[in-house]
């Protein structure tokens, strides 16, 4: 089911800002580059469409909502992991190796 | 006699570098680090420091496979397609047995001393009470219900799993 046709009931005025602000985010998701932003925003539709169409209920569609921020928190930890990880195989290792041997090994030119 | 001719070149090709280096050095980080940027760089320095990445750890990695499996078992137990409700004793003992679980996978997390690790696992903890929490407030699960907890959850672990395996050293591939 279309994300707009979904949120279609929603006929509030007071709402109309934050359904148009989700709209753009939601189209600005579906788009994107990163892996996990696609996939929330594929998994948000799918378990609107199903809220619904009555097959989840609202708790089950905040466990899901719940859960894909835990995943978000999960994602930023293993891109942090990356990152020191080359810091720590790449830079201590250079700086090892310059300190254990190669200061020792270059004489100095009188 | 080859080897030789090799060794002085490299020693020539070591002292050339070393006293270009040396001439160079000064203008080369006045040039490229500009004072204003000291404080941030020793802050990054602090940081990472303080961050420090353990090295991969497979009793780790098995604690999330088990984990993943215990998970999932206990969704798919309480899951019918006939509209059964499930049991629910059953249900409360399985939950109280992954909780335990979790706290000796924590434990051990925390041992490791690596806040990374310990996030992850008490991330998935998280995940864990909100499926369990989830599913002891009804006395019925659908199949659907059971789909839009399992995928999620299972790309959870596989990316924590994932998380372990990037400390990974080509000795330990």
């Amino acid at each position: 089911m279309d994300i707009e046709e979904m949120l279609k009931s929603i006929t509030s005025k007071s709402l109309a800002e934050i359904k148009r602000e989700f709209l753009d985010l939601f189209g600005q998701a579906k788009k994107d580059g990163v892996e996990f932003i696609k996939y929330s925003a594929t998994q948000i539709q799918k378990a609107l469409g199903y809220l619904a169409e009555g097959k989840l209920d609202t708790d089950d569609v905040s466990t899901l909502l719940k859960k894909l921020k835990k995943m978000a928190q999960i994602e930023a930890n293993n891109a942090t992991i990356a990152v020191l990880t080359r810091i720590q195989k790449i830079v201590y290792r250079i700086i090892d190796i310059a300190l254990d041997v190669l200061v020792k090994a270059i004489v100095p030119i009188a | 006699m080859c080897e030789e001719i090799d060794s002085d070149e490299k020693q020539f090709i070591l002292i050339r570098k070393a006293r270009e280096s040396r001439s160079q050095g000064k203008a080369f980080y006045m040039r490229r680090i500009h004072p204003a940027l000291l404080p941030a760089l020793l802050l990054l320095l602090l940081l990472t420091g303080c961050n420090f990445i353990g090295g991969f750890d497979a009793r780790s990695r098995e604690h999330l496979t088990s984990l993943k499996a215990y998970h999932i078992k206990v969704i798919d137990d309480v899951t019918s397609d006939s509209g059964k409700p499930y049991d629910k004793a059953k249900f409360e003992t399985a939950v109280d047995g992954g909780e335990l679980r979790f706290r000796e996978a924590e434990e051990y997390a925390k041992s490791l001393k690596d806040g990374l690790r310990t996030s992850n696992i008490e991330l998935l903890h998280g995940i864990y009470g909100d499926d369990v929490g989830n599913i002891g407030s009804k006395d019925k699960i659908n199949p659907t219900q059971a789909e839009t907890m399992k995928g999620p959850t299972t790309r959870a672990y596989d990316r924590a799993i994932a998380g372990e395996d990037l400390r990974k050293t080509d000795s330990d591939k």
